[in-house]
This record gives C-alpha cells, sequence and structure tokens, in this order.
C-alpha cells in the first residue's frame, strides 16, 4: 500500500513505481500534499526540458501558475546531473544542496514555511538505464544529505522513484536491496 | 571581482579576463570578497561569485554586496540550470543579474561580460 510521506518529519523516500502512469500519480500527489501545507514543493528532473512530460505533472497540480509565481513551486531542470552522475561527479547535486538550503533559509525569514518536499529523478534514470553502480552512489549521497539535514533539523524530504519493473527483477534483488538501502523509507507507488 | 572556492577556476577565469583587459580582483572566500567590496564598492562593475563555498556563500555575498552598492551588477556560477526569474521567485531577497552555469567557458564568460558590460564582440566598450 501506498503511503504518503509527513514533510513534517523529513524522509528520504525510495518510491517504486509500476508504471509511468503511478509514477505520475505519486509525484504529483507529494507535490500537491507540500504545496496544500504551504510547504515548498520542488520537482528537479531530467526530463524538465520535455515539454509533454511536464505538462503531465503541471496539469495535476492545483494552481500550478500561482504556485510557481509565489515561489511555492519550482520545475528545476537536472540534465546535466545525469552526465555528471555517470561520471562521479557530485558538484551539481552539492550545488542543488547548497540551494535547497538558501531556498529554507529565505523561506523561514519571510515567515514561511520551513519545508521542502523534493521529488528527484536522476537515480530513477540511472535504474532505468541500469547504471546501478552510479545510481547507489548517487543516492548515498542524497542519503548523507538527509542525514546532514536532519541533524541540523532541516525539514527537508527527498522523494526519489524508481522503477520497479526493473528492480523488481529476481536477477536485480540485490541492487534493489543496496539503493534500498540508501533511504530512509521504501513505498510503492499505486495506480489509481 | 570574481570569487570561488576553488582556486583553479579562480585563477583561470581571473587569467582569462585580464587577459581580455579586465581589472579583476580574485577571491577564494566570500567574507575576503566582500570586506574588500565594503570598503570600495564602486570599484567593481560585476561580481561574478560560486554559490557554494565554504563560509559566507554566493548568496550570501550576493544579499550583503547588494545592499552596500545596489548598482553593482551580480552573476550566480551554480552546476544547475534555473532561469534567474525563477531563481527571483523562489529566492527574492537576492538580486541576480545574471546565471552562468559551471563549467565555466569562455565562450560563456565572453558572453557575460558583453551582456552585463556593453561590450561588443571585440570586448570593447559599446560607446
Amino acid at each position: 500500500m501506498s503511503k504518503q510521506v509527513n514533510s513534517s518529519s523529513a524522509r528520504h523516500v525510495m518510491l517504486l513505481y509500476e508504471t509511468d502512469d503511478a509514477r505520475l500519480e505519486s509525484v504529483t500527489s507529494y507535490i500537491t500534499d507540500a504545496l496544500a501545507k504551504d510547504d515548498l514543493a520542488v520537482y528537479a528532473s531530467v526530463h524538465a526540458d520535455n515539454a509533454l512530460h511536464i505538462s503531465k505533472i503541471t496539469s495535476k497540480i492545483a494552481n500550478y501558475n500561482v504556485n510557481i509565481e509565489q515561489g511555492n513551486l519550482l520545475i528545476l531542470n537536472i540534465k546535466n546531473f545525469y552526465s555528471r552522475a555517470l561520471a562521479g561527479d557530485l558538484e551539481p547535486f552539492k550545488d542543488l544542496k547548497a540551494f535547497l538550503e538558501e531556498m529554507i533559509r529565505e523561506r523561514i525569514a519571510a515567515g514561511k514555511s520551513g519545508r521542502i518536499v523534493v521529488v528527484a529523478d536522476c537515480a530513477d534514470n540511472l535504474s532505468k538505464n541500469k547504471r546501478f553502480e552510479e545510481c547507489v552512489y548517487i543516492e548515498r549521497w542524497w542519503q548523507d544529505s538527509y542525514l546532514e539535514w536532519s541533524g541540523k533539523e532541516l525539514k527537508i524530504t527527498v522523494v526519489c522513484p524508481h522503477p520497479s519493473v526493473i528492480l523488481g527483477k529476481e536477477r536485480y534483488a540485490q541492487e534493489k536491496h543496496q539503493i534500498s538501502h540508501q533511504h530512509s523509507l521504501t513505498v510503492t507507488a499505486l495506480d489509481r | 571581482m570574481v570569487v570561488d572556492d576553488d582556486v583553479d577556476v579562480l585563477q583561470t577565469i581571473k587569467k582569462y579576463l585580464v587577459n581580455n583587459g579586465f581589472n579583476v580582483h580574485a577571491f577564494s572566500d566570500g567574507q575576503s570578497a566582500y570586506e574588500h567590496f565594503r570598503y570600495f564598492p564602486k570599484e567593481h562593475s560585476l561580481i561574478l561569485t560560486d554559490i557554494r563555498m565554504s563560509g559566507m556563500s554566493g548568496f550570501e555575498l550576493a544579499r550583503k554586496a547588494n545592499l552596500v552598492n545596489p548598482d553593482v551588477k551580480i552573476v550566480l556560477m551554480t552546476g544547475f540550470l534555473i532561469q534567474m526569474t525563477e531563481m527571483a521567485k523562489v529566492l527574492p531577497s537576492i538580486k541576480v543579474d545574471g546565471i552562468i552555469v559551471k563549467p565555466i567557458t569562455t565562450t560563456k564568460l565572453n558572453e557575460l561580460m558583453q551582456k552585463h558590460l556593453l561590450l561588443d564582440d571585440n570586448m570593447e566598450v559599446i560607446k
């Protein structure tokens, strides 16, 4: 059973999905739930320059334009992260981390919620392409970041979709375990 | 002014800009850059700063520099793609005149200088 994560208790979530529709439903649920709580929602995607992909996401977010204008929702293009991940280069990820932390500071200073929900799909694409070593490396970095944030009481939830059509296969059981081990929580997306 | 705690990047950018006729002050940390800027706020047309540095971040440097001299142009170096309009919405307290995505290339530096310092293709000031 799928369960949404309460952003007041930040997590690093592995979101397993069977189909693209299930992924879409779950991802947009995380985003809309965050917006409903006045949290900042960030969709950081390697597909952010794909108009069709983004339109599917945005069409399921109520008051999309208002939330963008008010700085409550950010669609971030992390296409360059994928090639950098293949090279074992975490520099853009570290810059993104610094940006997330700065946004929290800014929001708290402005009297807004200091919570962020980030859906990030670079590791998703590494899984899809069976680049498991690189995937574990990135997810380990996200987990280290999550633990650092937890220690500083920074409420940043990171949701990382992963395809169960790949990771659910018996021959990738070890890889699935290694990736899952780099998260604080694993949930399964539901088709609605 | 160029600010980056990666000394190799800092020196490479400085060298390129100096070779193209610019007067460049380079700092490897935000605090030192800010201390200098505070005393010489009119000396710099543009601050090019990395966002992620130990101590004072590029974000904080931009914020503080803008308070000292609102006319200085500020360009952030980031590792991810983001439009200025997007950044303005999520970080409204920081006035940013440009964003340059790493890795920094001479092409990007030329475009930056031409755009923000009104230079022509020969890197001469447009009169």
